[in-house]
């Protein structure tokens, strides 16, 4: 961590995805002699983020709709089926193909699990479990093992008391500390961050935002924050992206999508979001009909139109890129002019 | 939108309940005490273990731990009815039927408790192997284990003793290889259910490799189930061994076995019930001690 918060940038940008894509095929079985043809579950379709050093990106969206499959292409627990991936100046898949040195790829990007309670072996105590990451990829002796987890485990407010226990003695707030201090004990550069505190109670769920905020500034971190929780990408994030049906459909500063959202999905998603102050109630009926398209066979087009209030007939037949609409933001909508 | 105030409050700490191993152990003791069958079982279990300990110690160090010597004839009158001279009677040759029984002790405990163990590490093993992997190995060495489960488990073992010839170390041998299959098949389903779970993901992020991730995370966390599997499993090797051992393919007379007296006193069930009874009664002894052991275990480690 000495040299990580002098260390020259070397460039602006820590992660860089290219047309990403994850389709998972649909296995009956074992069958060699099978004349079906292939189907696939496209989970992430063309997905291309920049994470600049030092900030945090937000990755929005409902269930399913392949943040979480993001998250592992990214950390290559399931290699992604095309796309290029560069992370700190190294290309780290390009195509098909990853040719990477794991152990290297892991010290300086880890990964926080959403349920603290299958992250974390049951078996194993909390020195063992916050000790697997730096014997195993470090390659440093026991003293300095032991010296690292205490102050990983000091980092996110727990003691040396409880190096001793099991899982099973924590709270939930508690082992998702631990699954904190395991991530940052190897002292990476990237943190994704996967539904952090969906898992926990609300009240222990400020308490763990405010946590990574606090290890965001000591250990010069930069976060990948995937959520369903526009609270939490609010308060945690500098950029946002907002993905449906695997593809990314808004993306710019936290700010300025929150103020005004452009895309059509954006707007009924960010207006559903529960207001605490009932005089500010958006009292419009912005309910979306309908369900999330199949993965397997998704609409054609922009995967929205089925759905989308706005639809018009070129909808259903050119898939929207992603443009410029004000400076930083970018929307992927063919009618983005009637969100105005 | 969100009030995340700084609320540094402490979090409820959570009282451990079973600190460390020992007094979990303790805990598993006075449950199984608390439990009668299970009590009865470990009663028994420890009745056997111990006589075998103290049998196979005795003809190591060729000291007679038996009331007579279990292979001399006429130590009494021929097929004498139990007396306190002979607890259990003597046999048509009158060999002391009590002595018999104790001699073969440590071969059936002994015996069930190695083929046990191989089948607990070998199933544990290729059925890790085989869940963690998946794909074409899973296929291939579930199949392999398909292969066995079509043959009945006595008649292959009956088939490999044969081939291999009489004797305790071939029978041993073949038991060992018809029981490893439905180790194999619980170890993948107990592996395949935490597969998935993000500790194993969190593993391999933190630089484990297939095997690190097998010994140090897989196997602790399905070891429960296959040993508590096992403990219930050891009456049935016991029974199987007794029943090759009556077909006359493992230990050679005149030495002793249970399954082998049941066998030759057989002939006498009608004139003398109480030479085929009493191997027959240690047998079920054996098999009803395991099992009660075993479903102790089970209530007390999966409650």
């Amino acid at each position: 961590m000495e040299n990580d918060s002098t260390n020259p940038l070397t460039g602006k940008n820590i992660l860089v995805t290219s047309h990403l894509k994850k389709y998972y095929p649909i296995r009956r079985g074992f069958n060699p002699f099978s004349r079906q043809k292939a189907k696939f579950i496209h989970a992430v379709d063309d997905v291309s983020i920049t994470v600049p050093r030092g900030k945090t990106l937000a990755i929005l969206g409902e269930s399913g709709c392949g943040k979480t499959t993001l998250a592992r292409a990214i950390t290559l627990l399931a290699p992604p089926t095309s796309g290029e991936i560069s992370f700190d100046g190294k290309t780290i898949v390009d195509g098909k193909k990853a040719d990477v040195n794991f152990k290297k790829l892991y010290r300086d990007m880890q990964m926080v699990f959403q349920d603290p309670d299958s992250s974390l072996d049951p078996r194993l105590k909390v020195r063992d479990l916050v000790a697997e990451p730096c014997k195993g990829l470090l390659g440093v002796s026991r003293s300095e093992v032991d010296a690292m987890v205490m102050k990983s485990l000091k980092a996110v407010g727990l003691s040396a008391e409880h190096a001793e226990r099991l899982p099973a003695q924590l709270s939930g707030g508690q082992k998702q500390r631990v699954a904190i201090a395991r991530a940052v004990a190897p002292q990476p550069k990237l943190v994704i961050l996967d539904e952090p505190t969906s898992a926990l109670d609300a009240s222990v769920q400020a308490q763990i935002l405010n946590l990574l905020v606090d290890l965001q500034r000591n250990y010069n971190l930069t976060y990948v924050l995937i959520t369903h929780n526009i609270s939490v990408a609010e308060y945690l994030s500098d950029l946002l992206i907002v993905m449906y049906a695997g593809n990314i459909v808004e993306q710019g500063p936290t700010a300025s999508i929150i103020a005004k959202p452009r895309h059509p999905y954006t707007v009924t998603l960010i207006a559903s979001a529960p207001i605490p102050n009932p005089w500010k109630r958006n009292l419009l009926n912005t309910e979306i009909k309908g369900e999330v398209p199949s993965a397997i066979n998704p609409p054609s087009g922009c995967k929205f139109n089925p759905r989308c209030p706005y639809a018009t007939g070129v909808c259903a037949k050119e898939d929207p890129e992603l443009r410029e609409i004000s400076p930083g933001q970018f929307v992927s909508c063919h009618n983005v002019e009637k969100t105005a | 939108m969100l009030t995340a105030d700084r609320a540094d409050e402490p979090e409820e700490d959570i009282v451990a309940s079973n600190p460390n191993r020992s007094v979990r152990f303790k805990a598993i003791l006075s449950s199984i005490r608390s439990n009668k069958g299970a009590l009865i079982g470990f009663v028994i279990v420890a009745i056997f273990i111990i006589t075998s300990i103290v049998e196979a110690l005795g003809q190591y160090f060729k000291v007679k731990v038996t009331p007579y010597n279990p292979l001399q004839i006429s130590v009494g009158p021929n097929l004498a009815p139990p007396s306190f001279q002979h607890l259990f009677g003597t046999d048509q040759l009158g060999r002391d039927v009590f002595s018999r029984i104790l001699v073969a002790t440590p071969n059936d405990v002994g015996v069930s408790l190695a083929v046990i163990s191989f089948a607990l590490i070998v199933g544990a093993v290729v059925g890790c192997y085989a869940g963690f992997h998946g794909g074409l190995w899973d296929e291939a060495l579930m199949r392999i284990t398909d292969v066995f489960f079509a043959i009945p488990a006595l008649v292959l073992a009956m088939a490999i003793a044969l081939a291999l010839g009489p004797g305790i170390t071939n029978m041993t041998v073949a038991l060992m290889v018809i029981w490893w299959p439905p180790y194999a098949r619980l170890a993948r389903g107990e592996t395949l259910k935490i597969a998935h779970q993000n500790y194993i993901e969190a593993a391999k992020l933190s630089g484990s490799g297939i095997s690190k991730i097998i010994f140090g995370h897989a196997l602790p966390n399905i070891a429960l189930t296959l040993l508590i599997y096992a403990s219930l499993d050891v009456g049935t090797v016991i029974l199987v061994y007794a029943g090759l051992n009556f077909l006359g393919l493992g230990i050679q007379p005149p030495h002793p076995d249970w399954g082998e007296m049941v066998s030759s006193y057989k002939d006498y069930i009608l004139t003398d019930p109480y030479l085929p009874l009493f191997p027959g009664l240690i047998i079920a002894l054996g098999v009803i001690g395991f099992s009660l052991l075993g479903d102790g275990l089970k209530d007390t480690l999966m409650a």
